[in-house]
């Protein structure tokens, strides 16, 4: 998600109605985000209009230093963690039976792959999911990722391991046949 | 290393965060274990899996849009409640413009204030009790 460099210059500025336009192109990748960060669509919508509330008061800091949907990520993700933890601690758990399906924009190969992950991800714990999300979907450094979940990157990398296990589990358990690309043996 | 040690580097490997020195093991080891590059398999495929879901959004309720807008231009009308910088701007140019009236709103304010110091004062020191001799 790149935003036009005069709209983000615009939204700096202040421009009456930029930061409207940022909001249209924005929102369904930040909802995105944060729907699997939280778990649950209700939860989501309330999460993203407070990222853009945040993004809002916040603006006047964006030194551009990286790309404004970058820090609208970070914003979103950051917001996302709190409300899981959160939740956490008053033991509300997250209700993975309420994951609305992701409709596909086209049937592709990976089709199934998407729609098998989604709902394997959906069951795991907040944490962990959010740790495989921002790394593997999102591309996030495990040290970015500690940042935002206020742990460190080997705490980081457990939950990875234990999410990256957890759902390859679950796709052996579904039945889906594991391709085995066996190496050739080396020859010496 | 033995096949229950690279088992425990697996998740990592495809997810590449491995050092270069670890990963290149991973690498040599799977080379030459058909177990483990069976067990790598499965990684794998959580890899493609997860892969597919870049760009993949749900589509977010309706009234989403309209609701993260309104509660902004809210969050900004109440702004103007608080005093906005070009206000403190004018109001730092009206008290240069009229010093005079300031300075001596000033002293007045001093001189009472100095006043009324003094005669506190000497209303707490009449009601002060004198020891018994």
């Amino acid at each position: 998600m790149q935003l036009p460099r005069e709209l983000v210059d615009s939204c700096r500025r202040g421009e009456p109605g930029a930061f409207d336009d940022m909001v249209r192109a924005t929102h369904r990748s930040v909802y995105g985000l944060v729907l699997r960060i939280v778990g649950n669509p209700d939860d989501a919508s309330e999460v993203t209009q407070d990222v853009y509330l945040r993004a809002w008061r916040g603006l006047r800091n964006f030194r551009g230093d990286s790309e404004l949907s970058t820090w609208l990520y970070r914003i979103a993700a950051n917001t996302a963690f709190s409300h899981v933890r959160r939740r956490a601690r008053a033991g509300v758990p997250t209700d993975p039976e309420n994951m609305p399906d992701v409709p596909a924009a086209d049937e592709t190969e990976h089709q199934a792959d998407a729609d098998l992950m989604d709902r394997a991800l959906a069951r795991l714990p907040a944490q962990h999911r959010a740790a495989v999300v921002l790394r593997d979907v999102y591309g996030w450094s495990c040290e970015e990722i500690g940042r935002v979940m206020g742990a460190t990157e080997g705490a980081v990398k457990v939950r990875l391991f234990r999410a990256r296990q957890r759902l390859a589990d679950e796709l052996a358990a579904s039945g889906v046949v594991v391709p085995i690309n066996r190496r050739r043996k080396k020859t010496s | 290393m033995r096949c229950e040690e690279i088992a425990l580097y697996l998740p990592g490997y495809r997810g590449r965060d491995l050092h270069e020195a670890t990963a290149r093991v991973v690498e040599d080891h799977l080379a030459d274990c058909e177990d483990c590059t069976a067990a790598a398999a499965r990684f794998e495929r959580v890899h493609v899996g997860l892969t597919s879901l870049v760009g993949r959004n749900a589509e977010p309720p309706a009234h989403l849009l309209d609701s993260i807008l309104e509660a902004v231009h809210e969050s900004g009308a109440r702004k103007f409640f608080l005093p906005p910088i070009p206000a403190l701007a004018d109001l730092a140019r009206t008290v240069l413009d009229n010093r005079d009236a300031v300075v001596s709103a000033a002293g007045t304010a001093l001189v009472a204030a100095g006043a009324a110091y003094a005669m506190w004062r000497a209303l707490r020191g009449s009601r002060r009790i004198e020891p018994a001799t």
